[in-house]
């Protein structure tokens, strides 16, 4: 277990060196000059330090130094169109994409994975096929046809919801975490309960749209796992030993088939983060995606550098540690190789 | 066989066993008939259309669709903003999104397969770091490649289509790598190795032949994924561009009037949930045929 370990805090950190040192390449790729897509600012406008004087003599592993060490210091550059520090950007609007994707995968996991069992369980019947055809057609929509669709019904033809944003402009909650809801309940406003429901009905729209999607995903992986598991011998041994349903179910099938979804789960991840992203744009959500894309409409090479850095570490951070997860959990999977 | 003199038990092929299981599902059927009346009208597409995808008519505005009171049969989904026919730019449409996905698979399955072989037919620490960094590559969204793409290159059909490529081909190397490798432990391979076979020998007459299903099941996946990214950089205005009648484009300039002529939005995006849907059932049904085929 130690070496699994060992080999993925290995990993992680092989792969942050890659993207770290991606980002700096591609501020010579993007269009317009290196030094100013790396710090937001022409040279002349740079303080007199020991990183500038390593871009402005192009000694360039040198800077790449002095790179490395900006990023762990904070100072991430400026955006160059709206000019605000982009590591205070960063930090205000991580929390919106992380609270979005985490509330829509506990929703997808809390529905997906149970119908999963039952359909396993009951597979090459009745519900099982049904639940099978609901879950394609889930899958088969485009995200963001099916977040625009969710906006026009609900929102504009009943009225019952709120199109976009993430809070009414009424409440002013002071930034404490980020995390809207974490933020009214630790705030003293006086109308701390309206800020929390209207907090709520504005997150209902993009989780749903966002977990739709997930949802089928994972019940489709879980019935899946369910039924290998099923077949297996040491199933029909406990049967033959007269162990009843329940206990089989518990022992046996929750354990493995649990174990045998985790895996997959790790490689929905990026699909899980490109629909967030997708469905921030449409909703207004103030989070990572829309301020990515926004930058890209903008070409704004400072922000699309520093957010495909973050975005991309936050990934792989969450896809290995998941992956870490089921190779220490389940000795039996393979080892390295 | 012409000669039926004698009673010989007949042994159908892998495809047609195949086959016979697929059939068996009334729902892969439809499946497979929508996907095919899809590739017909991609393929007959513009013979079929009334109307030229960008030929704009001022008389006829945001018409309803036909079925509707003041609709016209004249145009049989209605019209958008600028008077074009929906009917028509929807089937262009398939044609252009559709057709972008299956070439961009085909690019990303040639280059994936062949890397996904030798990663699985090769060992060692070459292999190794071959895998970790796809592995690492294949975390990465989507959409950020796009991005990424998008700033170096610009916005075009063809940057979507690479940026997508690129994103697939970890996913076919690594699925055909755990294939390879769970087949280069068998022992026939064991077998034509004391035969005195190349490399290339086993992987032409040994491994290929078993490799081609899920090969065709990987494909068909990353079909769906491909249209559904394609039309999604299309609707964020990353891929292709307005002019081009793209179901994805579509759905975004439908959105400007989507209040008044909720049609614009609708019919392309059912368009793709329909394509994408057929691609999916045909997949699955594929899938599940093979493993009854091979279980029985």
């Amino acid at each position: 277990m130690l070496r699994t370990l060992g080999r993925y805090f290995n990993l992680f950190f092989i792969t942050l060196f890659i993207l770290v040192g991606l980002s700096f390449v591609l501020a010579f790729f993007f269009p317009g000059d290196p030094i100013f897509n790396l710090t937001g600012r022409p040279l002349e406008q740079l303080p007199e330090t020991p990183y500038t004087q390593a871009l402005a003599d192009e000694r360039w592993l040198v800077a790449f130094w002095f790179y490395i060490q900006s990023l762990l210091d904070g100072s991430w550059g400026i955006s160059t169109i709206s000019g605000l520090d982009l590591f205070d950007e960063v930090s205000t609007l991580l929390p919106a994409t992380i609270e979005l994707s985490a509330y829509a995968t506990i929703i997808a996991l809390f529905v997906g994975i149970p119908l999963g069992f039952w359909c396993g369980l009951k597979h090459h019947r009745k519900t099982d096929y049904t639940f099978m055809s609901i879950s394609m057609l889930m899958s088969s929509f485009p995200i963001f046809w099916l977040s625009l669709l969710l906006i026009l019904i609900v929102s504009l033809q009943l009225g019952w919801l709120p199109m976009s944003g993430r809070l009414s402009l009424l409440y002013d909650i002071p930034h404490y975490s980020g995390f809207i809801l974490l933020d009214i309940y630790m705030s003293d406003h006086p109308y701390r309960q309206e800020a929390f429901v209207d907090a709520l009905r504005h997150m209902i729209l993009p989780t749903l749209s966002v977990a739709f999607l997930a949802t089928a995903v994972f019940l489709r992986t879980t019935r899946r796992a369910v039924v290998d598991v099923l077949e297996k011998d040491y199933i029909a041994a406990a049967q033959t030993r007269g162990i009843p349903f329940w206990k089989i179910f518990l022992r046996h099938i929750m354990r493995n088939a649990l174990l045998a979804v985790l895996p997959l789960l790790a490689v929905q991840v990026s699909t899980l983060v490109t629909n967030v992203m997708i469905v921030e744009t449409i909703t207004e959500w103030p989070g990572l995606g829309d301020w990515l894309i926004q930058a890209i409409y903008e070409r704004d090479y400072t922000a699309i550098r520093i957010g495909m850095l973050v975005v991309s570490i936050v990934v792989v951070l969450v896809t290995l540690l998941i992956e870490c997860l089921s190779k220490v959990f389940d000795p039996t999977q393979e080892q390295f190789s | 066989m012409p000669n039926k003199l004698y009673n010989d038990e007949q042994y159908p092929t892998p495809w047609g066993a195949t086959w016979r299981e697929f059939k068996q599902s009334h729902i892969a059927l439809s499946g497979l008939i929508l996907l095919n009346i899809f590739i017909l009208l991609g393929l007959l597409g513009p013979l079929l259309t009334p109307y030229e995808p960008y030929a704009q008519n001022f008389q006829s505005l945001l018409l309803p669709p036909s079925w509707q009171n003041s609709g016209t049969i004249m145009h049989v989904l209605g019209t958008d903003s600028v008077g074009r026919d929906m009917l028509s730019r929807i089937l262009y449409g398939i044609q252009v999104t559709f057709g972008a996905s299956v070439i961009l698979v085909l690019g990303a399955m040639l280059i994936g397969v062949t890397l996904g072989t030798l990663a699985g037919m090769n060992k060692g620490v070459r292999s190794s770091i071959l895998n970790h960094i796809l592995d690492v590559l294949m975390a990465i969204p989507t959409l950020l490649i796009a991005i990424i793409i998008v700033a170096i290159l610009g916005v075009g059909l063809s940057n979507a289509m690479l940026a997508i490529g690129l994103a697939l081909i970890p996913r076919f190397v690594h699925a055909m790598r755990d294939v390879v490798r769970t087949e280069m432990s068998k022992n026939y391979i064991a077998t034509a190795r004391l035969d005195g076979a190349s490399h290339w020998h086993i992987f032409y007459y040994n491994i290929l032949p078993n490799l081609v299903e899920h090969i065709i099941v990987q494909a068909t996946l990353a079909l769906s994924i491909a249209i559904l990214d394609i039309s999604a950089l299309g609707f964020l205005n990353l891929g292709a561009q307005t002019l081009l009648p793209e179901l994805g484009v579509m759905v975004r300039e439908g959105l400007s009037t989507a209040y008044i002529a909720p049609w614009n939005v609708l019919f392309p995006g059912l368009c793709i949930f329909l394509l994408v849907l057929s691609v999916n059932v045909v997949g699955d049904s594929l899938r599940s045929a093979i493993r009854n085929r091979l279980t029985h």
